[in-house]
């Protein structure tokens, strides 16, 4: 959100009541930018789902003169389990406005309250992932990038993250860049282990590419590279 | 007592030391066993000096399931070897083998403590080769070796073979106590201030930080410096998961090596092995991993209960 203002885009930050972070943008809290006039919109989640709102947003702001927009909104509002449709249909809205139009989608979930249906539904429905910690995503060479540290905070996000870029995975090989990766504990590589057992099970190959010295030793010696379908660079 | 050969042909483990006193002698007393070996169709791997394996390779000829291995990168800690002949025998066997024949002779070379770790070496193999088809012959050169090392042989071998004659080994102890002997010798910490102090660890994000605040002040790389966060890290969890609140870290540096307290309120536990063997399994199971990768990944790893509760003591030499 911060690198939007400074480079001069559009914001529509979409609350729930307590969330902090809202109010940290507008004040440009922990020396960060403060926004310009009209540059910030913030508004209730509720005004994000089910979705009219944010076109009609997006296309003002472009029409004002806005580089780019880039939306935030909490997934999870959205998002009763008895919702999943209409959730889905928002998301797919959301897509379309980021393939046609310069706009930057960031949805954000509690993992840690967030139930395994709703989680997974979110992780799917994104074409990179991230916590506080750690991101998952593909870059335009369909390699999976993953940066940042993984432990045990966000390894149940990883695994499925995981499963689910290997599920749209094109063709039987993976390629994963580790060369971000700044930490990862046992957990975390238990992680790469569980979230691509499913697509190495069906025949297809994980390569993991720019491992740190010690990076590489880590994995080695949990066998990680002996297991079928995986290899080390 | 005089054990024939018999002990070759069973599915046992059997962890037999071999003392010999000229490369001429251990030809005369090795070559024939390992034949026999080879010719029951089992696998027969040398890593022993690079003059013995010559001569024995020589002396057995070429044979698809003779393996001869450079010492080099193989005795380089207790734990880390342990793991590379227990890999290198699954592979074995995985790979047909009926039985695997290992001759190597232990060198830890100029390390510090080096004989302590040969000691924890022997007396790991017998625990973590246990449940595999394999004979171990551990050569103990006479001519060259010290007193010390030459009972250090006889303290964790169950057969012992001299003037070429295999015996049992009445003197042998058992291998949790030989551990605890080693362990014990390491038990006393660093004198002095610790160059910092968590009296409650709760943020492990903020402990790796901490630690490369300190490390960055000395002349660690930064491999070492992963290396010990990593293993720190494990060992925090470890005591989160299984130990009780709070868990504290002390963090030392003296010439020459960095030393880190991890120290919990609860019990702790006994198991002199615990983390020595990798768990098994192919797909990385919960527990105990990350004990195996601290021991791994420093020098040393030796745990106690204090006064304060149970601290696990992370050593590692610059």
């Amino acid at each position: 959100m911060r690198e939007g203002l400074v480079l001069g885009e559009k914001i529509v930050y979409s609350t729930v009541p307590g969330d902090p972070l809202a109010d940290a943008l507008t004040r440009g809290a922990d020396n960060g930018p403060v926004p310009l006039p009209g540059q910030l919109t913030v508004l209730p989640s509720q005004e994000i789902f089910p979705g009219a709102r944010q076109v009609e947003l997006v296309h003002r702001a472009l029409d004002e003169g806005y580089p780019g927009v880039r939306l935030s909104a909490r997934a999870d509002a959205g998002l009763g389990d008895s919702r999943l449709e209409e959730y889905r249909a928002v998301d797919q809205l959301t897509d379309s406005l980021c393939a046609s139009l310069p706009v930057t989608a960031l949805c954000q979930l509690d993992a840690g309250s967030a139930s395994d249906a709703t989680l997974s539904a979110v992780i799917e429905s994104h074409a990179s992932v991230e916590d506080v910690q750690m991101r998952l995503g593909r870059d335009d060479d369909q390699v999976l990038v993953l940066s940042g540290e993984v432990d045990f905070n966000s390894a149940d996000v990883l695994t499925r993250a995981l499963r689910s870029l290997c599920r749209s995975q094109p063709g039987s090989a993976a390629v994963l860049d580790l060369s971000e990766l700044s930490f990862v504990d046992v957990a975390g590589c238990r992680a790469l282990v569980m979230g691509t057992e499913d697509f190495r099970e069906a025949g297809g190959s994980l390569t993991l590419i720019g491992a740190s010295t010690h990076l590489e030793k880590v994995l080695t010696l949990l066998c990680v590279d002996r297991l079928p379908g995986m290899e080390l660079w | 007592m005089t054990v024939p050969t018999a002990t070759r042909h069973d599915d046992r483990y059997v962890h037999e030391a071999v003392y010999f006193d000229t490369t001429s002698e251990l030809v005369e007393v090795a070559a024939p066993l390992l034949r026999g070996a080879l010719e029951q169709g089992h696998d027969v791997v040398l890593a022993c000096t690079e003059a013995n394996n010559d001569a024995l390779a020589d002396a057995l000829g070429d044979h698809d399931r003779l393996e001869v291995l450079s010492r080099a990168g193989i005795y380089t800690k207790a734990v880390t070897a342990v793991a590379y002949f227990r890999d290198l025998v699954i592979d074995h066997l995985g790979a047909g083998a009926p039985r695997v024949c290992v001759l190597g002779e232990v060198d830890f070379g100029d390390r510090v403590r080096a004989l302590d770790e040969w000691r924890r070496y022997e007396a790991l193999l017998n625990h973590a080769m246990q449940p595999f088809p394999v004979w171990s012959l551990c050569g103990y050169d006479t001519g060259t070796l010290g007193d010390r090392a030459l009972k250090t042989g006889e303290m964790t071998h169950p057969y012992l073979r001299r003037d070429g004659i295999q015996a049992r080994n009445p003197e042998q102890c058992d291998s949790s106590d030989v551990l605890r002997l080693a362990d014990a010798d390491r038990a006393s910490g660093p004198e002095g201030d610790p160059a910092l102090i968590i009296p409650e660890v709760r943020d492990l994000a903020e402990l790796h930080t901490q630690v490369g605040a300190v490390l960055q002040g000395i002349d660690v790389g930064r491999e070492l410096l992963e290396d010990l966060v990593v293993a720190l890290h494990e060992i925090v969890i470890n005591g989160l998961r299984h130990g009780s609140p709070p868990v504290s870290v002390r963090l030392w540096v003296t010439a020459g090596r960095v030393e880190c307290a991890v120290t919990d309120r609860g019990p702790g536990f006994e198991d002199p092995f615990a983390g020595y063997v990798r768990g098994g399994g192919d797909e990385l199971p919960e527990g105990r991993f990350g004990l195996w990768l601290a021991r791994q990944l420093c020098d040393e790893v030796v745990m106690d209960r204090t006064p304060e509760g149970f601290t696990t003591r992370l050593v590692v030499d610059l």
